[in-house]
């Protein structure tokens, strides 16, 4: 549904965006991952036809987004990060506005406004003033707007910021239930949102795509070692009784397990498991065993060591 | 149509915000003022002498008109949601400039109200023709001034620079023709032939002359056409 191919986006000497290629599916929800400045937005901006790619190509539903730009607007609706509206209108003539732009008559209007209006939960402030509706409010207008022509493909850039816990839920679940009939390209640095929403992701970082999987695939495929959780009663030192045991690279005191006895993460190579012989060592020791579990790679220490390595690249 | 539905909601826009409401005030005060002077000095008045003063007026009152049409979606950003409608460019440009036309079109309308005046006081000896001409020829230079600040409000997102850049480049189109004295022959005609006034002399006398009318249709398309090209610009790689 969407192929963006070796995308560069160059502004002068810097380079916002370099060589970015993924595809989207029909009916699936990816996640555009990235600090602050990664080239998220860009990417997105290319996306929607609001700038044109220095080199490289995309195209939405078949469509170039250079050449055919205007069937590929007809076909997105679009939240722009910050939410940009007309202040002094209502969200109802907003959406009236845009729904007439698109050519939508005014039965479908009203219907569909009616209709994004309650799925986005605005409908109590649509004749208000825009200006005067808090961010949240306003974050939702936005993607009432998005959605208000019901596109075969949505692009949001950071549609939960500014929104409260609450209301972060709910337009997630919304969101999720675009998928299937809809095509969604989401862009957030709240790495939560991703494992929650998306069924894929795509992390970016200083302008290129560093990795692109599935949450869980990504999380398996990038652990480095696998970790355990060992927690023990009793003064002799772990340390010197696993690090002979094979497989087994380091031993680690987690200062934030609390509880009784001391934690310990224990690093091992990937594929090792050495789980039955740390058993085996420890119970054969002077300690007591309390608690052994492994522990799995989260997708937020990937994202820190997918970016950091990449500037360290870099510096 | 997307341009009036664009135009709609810039006209609209524009009564919501207090620039409307200052710029129709102080239009009719001034030219209220105005009118109690030049009658106050003259039985007679020659309703072409109100033309002149309604094309001065013009220069100042333009460029406040048109500052905010695109320099205000600029700042505020939703250019962005605007352009990445299935909206063309042009049709922005063209939506943003009549919205500005309507209410220049307003303060017009305004105005007849002197030529009312004039009208019942010659008790029908007034010729009506030159002031329908001097009207077009109103009509047709706010066009111009109007397309020249529609321009000038794409290229930046500060309203005040917009209307200072629109002001001296309507002014210069106004006085070039006295520049021109200066000058002889060939530079003279030039610099007449590019001015307004010299245009717009002819209507405010009662001519109608088709070379005069496409002076201001080209100049109008001139300005439109690379407000355009400033829109376009942001998707040049």
């Amino acid at each position: 549904m969407i192929e963006v191919e070796s995308l560069t986006k160059r502004y002068g000497e810097f380079e916002a965006v370099r060589d970015v290629s993924f595809e989207v599916e029909k009916g699936e929800i990816l996640g555009f991952l990235g600090p602050n400045g990664a080239g998220k937005t860009t990417t997105l901006r290319i996306l929607t036809c609001f700038m044109g790619p220095t080199s490289g190509r995309a195209s939405i539903a078949g469509f170039d987004v250079v050449e055919e730009s205007m069937q590929v607007r007809s076909r997105i609706g679009y939240l722009p990060e910050q939410v940009p509206l007309y202040r002094e209108m209502t969200p109802r003539a907003l959406l009236h506005f845009y729904g007439k732009l698109r050519g939508m008559n005014k039965p479908d209007r009203v219907e569909r406004i009616d209709e994004v209006a309650r799925t986005t939960a605005i409908d109590d402030v649509l004749d208000k003033a825009i200006g005067k509706l808090s961010k949240g409010y306003r974050q939702r207008v936005g993607l009432a707007q998005a959605m208000l022509h019901d596109p075969e493909v949505l692009i949001l850039d950071e549609p939960t910021v500014g929104l409260d816990p609450r209301q972060i839920a709910d337009t997630r679940s919304v969101i999720k239930e675009l998928a299937g009939d809809h095509t969604v390209i989401l862009s957030t640095h709240i790495l939560p949102e991703v494992s929650m929403t998306c069924e894929r992701v795509a992390i970016i970082s200083e302008g290129r795509i560093v990795a692109k999987d599935t949450p869980d695939a990504l999380v398996n495929s990038m652990a480095k070692h696998e970790r355990t959780f060992v927690r023990v009663r009793g003064d002799g030192s772990l340390e010197r009784i696993l690090e002979p045991v094979a497989g087994v690279s380091a031993v680690k005191v987690d200062r934030t397990a609390g509880g009784e006895g001391r934690g310990f993460i224990v690093e091992s190579e990937v594929g090792s498991d050495p789980r039955p012989r740390i058993a085996e060592t420890v119970v054969g020791s002077d300690l007591d065993l309390l608690e052994l579990r492994p522990l799995a790679m989260s997708l937020e220490e990937i994202f820190v060591e997918l970016t950091t390595v990449e500037e360290g690249v870099e510096a | 149509m997307r341009v009036f539905v664009i135009a709609g909601r810039e006209l609209k826009a524009l009564f919501l915000s207090p620039i409307a409401y200052i710029v129709l005030a102080l239009y009719f005060g001034i030219m209220g003022l105005v009118w109690l002077i030049v009658t106050a000095q003259q039985v007679q008045v020659e309703y072409r002498l109100m033309a002149h003063e309604l094309h001065v007026f013009a220069l100042f009152f333009i460029p406040a008109i048109s500052m905010r049409a695109l320099a205000d979606e600029r700042r505020t950003r939703t250019l962005e949601l605007l352009v990445t409608q299935p909206v063309r460019d042009w049709e922005i440009v063209v939506g943003k400039w009549l919205a500005c036309m309507g209410l220049y079109v307003v303060m017009l309308l305004g105005s007849l109200q002197f030529w009312a005046h004039l009208h019942v006081w010659s008790e029908g000896s007034m010729d009506d023709l030159p002031v329908l001409s001097a009207y077009l020829g109103l009509v047709l230079v706010g066009m111009m001034y109007l397309a020249i600040g529609t321009f000038f409000s794409s290229i930046t997102e500060n309203q005040v620079v917009a209307a200072l850049l629109t002001f001296t480049v309507i002014v210069a189109f106004y006085f070039v023709r006295a520049l021109g004295s200066v000058g002889t022959g060939e530079l003279q005609d030039i610099l007449m032939q590019v001015s307004t006034t010299y245009h717009f002399d002819e209507f405010a006398r009662g001519i109608v002359d088709t070379g005069h009318i496409v002076y201001f249709a080209l100049g109008t398309f001139l300005f439109l056409f690379m407000s355009v090209r400033t829109l376009e610009s942001r998707s040049w790689g």
